[in-house]
């Protein structure tokens, strides 16, 4: 086997774990979004919802966006370097190791173990086998970068080195604690400086992983299916030194109006604003890019997954910092907003970008062309349909509780009480639900087009 | 001013110059064919990998 057919292999792999993992994800978010209508369904200690809630965000944080990211990164990687992987053997155990330390990490967290650190609940065991995984994709990706044949650097490489090191710092140092037996372990840090390293690790992980690596993709994807040249490489590179040059001083917007120093919510408040202008760089980049190709979202079934993805990148990166602000952050903050905003990130512009990538590197590494470009449209508009009706109900959602629980009588006394605010998100819910059956029909339709896209050649129909 | 207070101003300007300096750089005119080459050369047909057979990765 050469070297590029044991790639192709690995890419595949790793394409398809994602695949797997989106689909389980989603699955528990669906049964936990029932659970908020129907408590009855807590039925068992390990079906209940604060159990089930860290299994849904680890699955799709670790399962589907890192299988993706690995799967992107190391055809990313190999093509832009123009050298074959530094350590393919290396690369093939990763992929074993990921999905086996994937699927314990789920048991654990079914099984209540966690540090009750939000996405970082898995324990100090995992965390290990989580390091070793990160530093074998670590040495993968610098060794090809030392061995490369191509000298500059695309923008797409660096945003990859920027996730490799930063997933490195913030997971390693969030995740620092004295274990006390094999299931519990405590934090290193205490009281507000836990909750400032907490939220300085919850705030980059978005970087590190929902952001670096899937513009990395985007910058390169946008123009690989569509035959365009980015609109301008030295406006992406001076994004790309902003982007984390600004990052990592904005997790404490998570902590605004809360004991930690004010100086600190500040600084984070005003880097979260400052965040605007080299996220929307790479939005103009996209467009501009489009300039006068416009008939492409038609003719190109990729196009508007890239354009409709950086589209939503470009709206949450303006709701996030403003969502800092102390005003806002106190109205918004704990009500449904924040999962409508979260959700508006990761099932916009992080699932559009990941699977229209996917559908592009599949096709390529199987010798073929997708499976069924129909199918793959049919994907998309389940996809954006049921996504904008689960992320605008919850705006809503949000605005009204958090009008609730401020409105007060003429006499100072609350206006509703918080079984109130409850009832009343009722009907949001079940809508939510209703976006959500949508968008996992989209998302089964991509990966049934994936599956016979990956197949070997020789089982063609 | 405490020397930890003029610590924190000189690591600020510090790093504000550096920001400074990488977008000089970048956006130096002498250098505008250099720094956008790279957009153009990864449209580009893969070539096959060093040692593969050849018999893929073509577009």
């Amino acid at each position: 086997m050469t070297n590029g057919q044991r790639s192709d292999a690995i890419v595949r792999g790793f394409a398809l774990s994602s695949v797997f993992w989106l689909l389980v994800g989603l699955l528990v978010g669906l049964w936990l979004a029932a659970e908020m209508i129907f408590p009855a369904l807590n039925l068992a200690p390990w079906l209940a919802f604060g159990r089930l809630r860290v299994v849904h965000t680890n699955g799709l944080t670790f399962g589907f966006t890192l299988a993706g990211i690995f799967a992107c990164s190391f055809y990313m990687l190999e093509k832009l370097t123009r050298t074959p992987l530094a350590f393919p053997g290396l690369a093939k155990t990763q992929l074993w190791l990921f999905n086996i330390a994937i699927a314990l990490g789920a048991l654990s967290l079914f099984a209540g173990w966690t540090t009750s650190k939000e996405y970082a609940e898995l324990e100090w065991p995992l965390d290990i086998v989580v390091v070793v995984l990160w530093v074998m994709f670590a040495v993968n990706v610098m060794g090809t970068l030392v061995k490369r044949r191509e000298k500059q650097m695309y923008v797409s490489l660096w945003f990859l080195v920027a996730c490799v090191v930063t997933v490195a710092v913030v997971y390693i140092l969030n995740n620092l604690a004295i274990p006390v037996s094999l299931a519990k372990s405590y934090s290193a840090y205490a009281g507000v400086n836990d909750a400032n390293v907490q939220w300085w690790f919850g705030h980059n992980a978005v970087a590190s992983v929902f952001t670096f690596p899937i513009l990395a993709m985007f910058y390169y994807f946008l123009p690989k299916s569509t035959g365009l040249p980015i609109y301008s490489h030295r406006l992406s590179i001076i994004a790309f030194w902003s982007l984390v040059f600004g990052y990592l001083w904005t997790g404490a917007h998570h902590l605004m109006l809360t004991p930690v120093p004010e100086w600190i919510q500040t600084v984070a408040l005003a880097f979260s604003l400052f965040l605007i202008a080299p996220s929307w760089a790479s939005v103009v980049n996209g467009y501009y890019t489009m300039n006068g190709n416009w008939d492409m979202m038609k003719s190109n079934y990729l196009t508007k997954f890239f354009i409709l993805g950086i589209t939503f990148y470009g709206l949450q990166t303006i709701q996030g910092p403003t969502q800092a602000i102390r005003a806002l952050s106190g109205h918004l903050h704990y009500t449904e907003y924040i999962p409508g905003h979260v959700h508006m990130g990761t099932m916009g512009w992080v699932t559009m970008i990941i699977t229209a990538s996917m559908y592009f590197t599949t096709a390529k590494v199987s010798g073929r062309e997708v499976h069924s470009v129909k199918l793959a449209n049919i994907h998309f508009w389940l996809i954006l349909v049921g996504q904008l009706l689960f992320t605008v109900t919850l705006w809503i959602a949000g605005i009204v509780q958090g009008a609730m629980w401020k409105a007060v009588n003429p006499d100072g006394s609350l206006m509703y009480t918080f079984l109130d605010s409850v009832a009343a998100m009722y009907p949001y819910w079940t809508v939510r639900i209703f976006g959500g059956l949508l968008y996992f029909a989209g998302i089964s339709v991509f990966a049934y087009n994936l599956y016979m896209t990956s197949r070997p050649k020789t089982q063609a129909v | 001013m405490t020397p930890r207070a003029l610590a924190y101003l000189f690591f600020t300007l510090l790093l504000a110059g550096v920001f400074a300096g990488i977008i000089a750089y970048y956006f130096s005119r002498k250098r505008y064919e250099r720094v956008e080459a790279p957009k153009h050369r990864m449209l580009a047909d893969d070539d096959p990998l060093p040692d593969s057979t050849g018999s893929r990765r073509e577009g």
